[in-house]
């Protein structure tokens, strides 16, 4: 059975692997902060592969290859979106994931892992509501 | 198309330890770790996306494999991309030394550095914001 028939199961996988995502960046930065290398390594590899299985549950690819190939260097046409809802949604998901970095930097700095995983969140979600707005797709 | 392990598993090794680096660092003031850091994870980033042959982009482009990389400039293409990625590594570093000594303006700055840093990049190597 494809996958592109189980919209719940995608949207599940994608929840959990941004979740784990979420985590490995919040923490990981409060580890980095204290000189923990040991656990931010662990952090690391818990981000990027939850990044990898939210991609592939909602794209099934790992990663994006063949979609985004082309040739020459991008120019100011890298920028133009077919509808105007598109450019809004990009400049939000943008602000989103800013506000996302000021709350992370405001509990990373008191060592909090749980409000640092709401600047977590807030950082991946605006990531998604940018990206969706300029591609379409969510990652 | 079939997809070869090996390269993944390289390639997320250096994702990993790349951003690990680039984390540590960070927190030091270090931008051209930070910067070596963040180039480790790109270069994971492809192996593990478009497999060895991204190793030796000339061949790569001769050959006429499919991928971004491929290019008829892939000298000058790399040097845009790590101007892109310097502003990443300028801005993870800005963001990291204000959660030491916290300030709105210092986040929001290390904000625009970083997500400028990514548009530029992928505007360079992709052809598109995202």
């Amino acid at each position: 059975m494809s996958s592109t028939s189980l919209p719940d199961r995608r949207h599940v996988g994608f929840l959990l692997g941004l979740a784990a995502t979420s985590l490995g960046l919040s923490s990981g930065f409060i580890w980095a902060s204290e000189g923990r290398a040991v656990r931010v390594v662990v952090a690391a590899s818990t981000a990027w592969f939850g990044y990898l299985a939210a991609h592939y549950a909602v794209t099934g690819r790992l990663l994006d290859s063949e979609s985004r190939s082309t040739d020459g260097f991008g120019g100011r046409e890298a920028l133009d979106l077919e509808a105007t809802w598109q450019y809004g949604a990009v400049v939000l998901g943008v602000g989103v994931l800013i506000s996302g970095m000021v709350i992370g930097a405001v509990y990373i700095n008191r060592g909090d892992h749980a409000l640092t995983n709401l600047g977590g969140a807030l950082f991946l979600g605006g990531y998604v509501i940018a990206h969706y707005g300029a591609t379409r797709e969510l990652l | 198309m079939q997809r070869r392990w090996a390269p993944v598993v390289a390639g997320s090794a250096l994702v990993v330890a790349g951003s690990s680096i680039a984390g540590l660092y960070s927190f030091r003031g270090d931008v051209p770790i930070v910067f070596v850091g963040f180039c480790l994870f790109v270069a994971g980033y492809f192996v593990a996306r478009d497999g060895w042959a991204v190793l030796s982009p000339f061949e790569y482009a001769v050959d006429g494999v499919e991928s971004s990389v491929r290019t008829e400039h892939p000298v000058i293409r790399g040097g845009l991309g790590l101007v892109g990625i310097l502003g990443i590594a300028a801005g993870v570093t800005q963001f990291s030394l204000t959660v030491v000594d916290p300030s709105v303006v210092g986040a929001v700055q290390a904000g625009v550095y970083s997500v400028g840093g990514y548009a530029w990049t992928h505007v360079v190597i992709h052809q598109s914001l995202f």
